[in-house]
Parts: structure tokens; C-alpha cells; sequence
């Protein structure tokens, strides 16, 4: 009878880690692992192909005077904040007029959001002959009488950021819509309503009333919105690799290219450590805004 | 009627416009010939002439690449489906040391650059013979997409009341039947937002399969695009048909069953 009982218990302690185990071997394997991985390749000026050997800290001195480092740090800063106000304004202003249509909601929701789905080398490319100089906006621009408006919109480095930028931002604002509208559909409207017999503009119950009861969605948002910024790839690699020179690298794209293109595994190591080390500041700070309670 | 006009709809249909004009703007070029298109970048198109579709098809070696996809797809569903359930039921209904260990070792994995794994990964790939294969292309994905399906299988598992379970137990079932035969046939739903997600995102991904996918044959649709626009340089039309292939299955599994995407893309991210 004893013995039984503790073997019952000792199953039912496994039970869940069986139910765990295919998961965490996979996680493990391919996502763990690795990191530990380029956590130790970081410390060494391994080629590809020799052994690596230690170096120490070399490979993070190397970074802190890489002009392309910070080049690309503070091109991914500018990303950041682009898409911190951008597309949340206008997500923030579609959800509050979609909100308060009767017909066509569903299709409002749907169509800003068909752009989110597609791939985006797909999209990127699409984007990419929107900003040709010869085929692309700048010719309407021209038809229109607006040609001063015409831009060499990916060759120039003053801009080439933010073009392509704004074709990331068209193809992801839809996903903002969608959860600012999940947001809105939560709001209490007892409040609204009580602030509209008392006479408040519409200006004033968006900014005192409906404004900080979306301040969870905010936060989510950010949050996504901050991690993702410092890992975006997709649409520098496909539509200007970077140029012109380094105006449009990125943090990614830099890493990409020093272990893929460039046999340099060691160092992109390095780099991807760094963006880690950005990330886990981004989930900390967040972890504990949660912890204060701020985002209920 | 026109004094019941709500004045929204106005900067909405412009927000629309501004969603769809680019998508009107590829399906367009990818009717055109050569010389309409040269005349003619921006606007419609004269006629409706499918010419360049069959072109890029067989070109672009597309038949081929959507079976890669297929393959690709349907496996990562297969071995996403079995361990995120088994894994999403340990979290949502047992109590046990260290759970919310392995939550947050979750999150970390799926808020975590892909850049961070990928050097190491790349190196043990190639001594495994992993590398330019469909299968170590499936266990990537199914490891990178893994953390958001438990996330959004467990919120489901979650909402099923305990007592349900415990009925069943106490008719006799044991732990793995109240699995196979109430938990899971409840969580239908649940499983079809899955692997919608994840065929999409198998459809879409080429961070990975970029680097890992060198064989011209192997390549998956995204990729396969990417090799296409380098070889046809600045041949928009077909381009732009190769572009509308690429995305149309997309396109329609998501036009039928958008509920589930935006429900499934969106609760995911928040909980």
C-alpha cells in the first residue's frame, strides 16, 4: 500500500514534465542551446571554420569603436521611435472611428489588417517599386504638378531610413488596429456616458476617459513594439541591404551579414549578444512595470 | 438617408485606400506586357491577360517550391499541434514546482532575437547534415513558433472548468484519456487558430530560410521569391505576378477564415 502510494506520487510529480518534454528538447535544441552558443562565441575570433580560440573581451572592445555598430544602434533607436508614434497615432485614430460606425467594422478591421498577412518579401519588394525613381510614386508625383515632392526615396541616405520604415509601418499598423479595437471594446461606458450628460466634448472624453482606461493596451503595445524595433530585419534586407553605406543598417541586418556573408561568426556574436542584452533590459523594465501593478 | 451620413466613413475609406492601393497597384502591373508597363508603371492595366502568371510559374520553378511549403507547413503543424497540446495542458490545469519557471523561459524564447541563436545554430546544422534540408528547416520552425502556440492553447485549456475534468476522472478515466478524449476534441477551435497561424508563418519566414536553404530546389516559396526578383532585376510585371502567386494562398485561407487569424494573432500577443 506504501510503496504504491509513493510511486503514485512520484508519477504524478513526472506527469507534467512528460507532458513538457517533446516541447523543452525542441526549445532546447534549437532556441537554448544555441544561445549559450553565441554567448560563448561571442568571447572568440572564431572564423567558421578553425577552432575558435578565446579572446576574452576583444570582441566587445572591437564593438564599442565599431562605427557601424553605433550607426546601426542608432539607426534601430530612430526605428524605435517612428514606430512609436506613427503607427500607434494612426491605429489609435482608425480604431476610435471604426469603433464608432454601425456598418462596415468588420471590413474596416479585415481590410487594414490583409497587409499584415502577406510576406513580407513580398511586400518589401512591392515597396521597393513604389520608391523606384523611374517607375514608381515620384511619375504621378510628376503628373500631378508635385514634382518637387519627388525623392530619390532609397538612395538618398537622409531618407532611405524612413522609407523604408514606412513600408514596414504599412505593412503592420493593421495589427495595432486590431488591438487598440480589443482594447476599446473593454472600455467601461457607464463613464462615457456619465461624461456626456455632464456636458464633455468628444476631444475631452477621448483624453480624460477613454485615453487611460487603454493605458494595458499601451503598455502591451510598447512593449511589442520596442522588442520587435530592435530585431527588425525583414524590409532593410530585401529592400536596401543596408545602404546607402550605412544608413539603413541595422542591429540585424549588421549580424546577418557578418555571419552569413562575411565569415565572421565570432563577432556577429558579439553583435547578437548585444541586441540580447537590449531585449532582456526591454522584458525586465516591463516585467517589473507589471510587478508595480501600472498596467492594470 | 444622406442626413444619416457618418462623416468617419470618410477618413476611413482614405485609411482603406491606403491599405489596399498597393496591393491594387501589383495585381495591376502583373497583368501588363513589357511595353505597357514602360508606358505605364502606375496605372491599370488595358487589358486582363494572365500571360505573366504562367510565365513566372514555370520560370520560377513554382511548382516545385509550393510543394516545399506544403511540406514544410504541414509538418511544422503536425509536430507544433502534438507538443504545444501536451505542453499547453501541463501549464493551463497541473500544479507543479517550477511552472512559472518555464513560462518565462517561454517568453524569453519568443521575445528573443532570432540573431541570437542563429550563428550556433547554423554550425551545428552543418556538422548534423541538417543544413540545406527540409527537414532541419521543420524543427526550426516548429522551435520558433512553438512558444506563442502553448501560449494561446493554454489560454483556451485554461477557460474549461476543472469540474468537467474531475467528473471524467471519476467515471474512470485516467489522466491521458481526460487528455485525448475531453480536453482536446473541446479545444477544436483552438487547434484550428494554430495551424492556420502556423501555415502562415511557414508560408511567410525567410530569416532562416535564407541562410539555411541554399539548394534552388529545396527553396520555399519566400525564399524562393527572393531568388526570383535577383535573377529578373528590374522585370516588374513578372515580379509583380511572381508576388501575387506567392501570396494569394495566404490571401484566401485568410479572406475565409479571418476570424480566426486576427483573434488567434492578436490573444496570443496579450496573454
Amino acid at each position: 500500500m506504501y510503496v504504491n502510494q509513493q510511486k503514485g506520487r512520484w508519477r504524478k510529480r513526472l506527469f507534467p514534465w512528460l507532458l513538457l518534454a517533446p516541447s523543452l528538447i525542441l526549445l532546447l535544441f534549437v532556441i537554448g542551446g544555441p544561445i549559450i552558443g553565441t554567448l560563448f562565441l561571442a568571447l572568440t575570433d572564431w572564423d567558421g571554420i578553425k577552432t575558435p580560440s578565446f579572446i576574452g573581451i576583444d570582441n566587445f572592445t572591437r564593438l564599442l569603436q565599431d562605427k557601424i555598430f553605433y550607426a546601426a544602434l542608432w539607426n534601430n533607436i530612430k526605428w524605435m521611435l517612428i514606430f512609436l508614434t506613427v503607427p500607434v497615432i494612426m491605429a489609435l485614430v482608425a480604431s476610435m472611428l471604426i469603433s464608432k460606425v454601425l456598418r462596415g467594422k468588420l471590413f474596416y478591421r479585415t481590410v487594414t489588417f490583409i497587409p499584415y498577412i502577406l510576406s513580407t518579401i513580398v511586400t518589401a519588394k512591392l515597396w521597393s517599386l513604389i520608391y523606384n525613381p523611374f517607375s514608381g510614386v515620384n511619375v504621378k508625383l510628376e503628373e500631378w504638378g508635385l514634382g518637387f515632392l519627388a525623392q530619390s526615396w532609397l538612395g538618398d541616405s537622409d531618407i532611405a531610413l524612413f522609407a523604408v520604415a514606412f513600408a514596414d509601418l504599412w505593412h503592420f499598423w493593421g495589427f495595432l488596429v486590431v488591438l487598440f479595437l480589443m482594447g476599446i471594446q473593454q472600455l467601461d461606458k457607464s463613464i462615457e456616458e456619465a461624461a456626456i450628460v455632464e456636458g464633455a466634448s468628444a476631444l475631452r472624453i477621448f483624453w480624460h476617459v477613454k485615453l487611460p482606461q487603454l493605458r494595458p493596451t499601451f503598455v502591451l503595445i510598447y512593449m511589442l513594439l520596442i522588442i520587435w524595433s530592435f530585431a527588425a530585419f525583414d524590409y532593410v534586407f530585401v529592400m536596401t541591404q543596408g545602404g546607402p553605406g550605412v544608413s539603413t543598417e541595422l542591429l540585424a541586418t549588421y549580424m546577418y551579414d557578418l555571419a552569413i556573408y562575411k565569415f565572421q561568426p565570432g563577432y556577429a556574436s558579439t553583435v547578437a549578444t548585444s541586441m540580447g542584452l537590449f531585449a532582456l533590459l526591454v522584458i525586465l523594465g516591463f516585467g517589473y512595470i507589471r510587478k508595480k501593478g501600472w498596467d492594470v | 438617408m444622406l442626413r444619416r451620413f457618418n462623416w468617419r466613413h470618410i477618413p476611413l475609406l482614405m485609411f482603406t485606400i491606403f491599405a489596399i492601393a498597393p496591393l491594387v497597384l501589383i495585381f495591376s502591373n502583373s497583368l501588363k506586357s513589357k511595353e505597357e508597363f514602360g508606358q505605364n508603371p502606375l496605372g491599370l492595366p488595358k487589358a486582363l491577360n494572365f500571360a505573366n502568371y504562367a510565365e513566372a510559374w514555370t520560370t520560377g520553378g513554382y511548382g516545385q517550391a509550393f510543394m516545399n511549403s506544403l511540406i514544410v507547413s504541414i509538418a511544422c503543424i503536425i509536430i507544433i499541434c502534438f507538443c504545444a497540446s501536451l505542453a499547453a495542458y501541463a501549464l493551463a490545469k497541473i500544479e507543479f514546482k517550477f511552472s512559472n519557471v518555464i513560462m518565462a523561459f517561454l517568453l524569453l524564447a519568443m521575445s528573443i532575437p532570432m540573431g541570437l541563436f542563429l550563428v550556433p545554430l547554423f554550425f551545428i546544422f552543418q556538422n548534423l547534415g541538417l543544413m540545406d534540408s527540409l527537414l532541419g528547416i521543420i524543427i526550426i520552425y516548429s522551435a520558433i513558433f512553438l512558444p506563442f502556440s502553448i501560449f494561446l492553447l493554454r489560454t483556451f485549456f485554461v477557460s474549461i472548468p476543472n469540474e468537467l475534468l474531475d467528473s471524467a476522472r471519476i467515471d474512470g478515466c485516467d489522466e491521458f484519456r481526460v487528455i485525448t478524449k475531453i480536453v482536446f476534441p473541446m479545444a477544436k477551435p483552438a487547434f484550428l487558430t494554430v495551424m492556420l497561424l502556423v501555415a502562415l508563418w511557414t508560408w511567410n519566414e525567410f530569416f532562416f530560410a535564407n541562410a539555411f536553404l541554399q539548394t534552388e530546389e529545396l527553396k520555399t516559396v519566400a525564399t524562393k521569391y527572393l531568388a526570383f526578383t535577383g535573377r529578373f532585376g528590374n522585370d516588374w510585371r513578372l515580379i509583380s505576378a511572381a508576388g501575387v502567386i506567392t501570396v494569394l494562398p495566404i490571401l484566401v485561407l485568410f479572406l475565409f477564415l479571418q476570424r480566426q487569424f486576427i483573434e488567434g494573432l492578436t490573444e496570443g500577443s496579450i496573454k
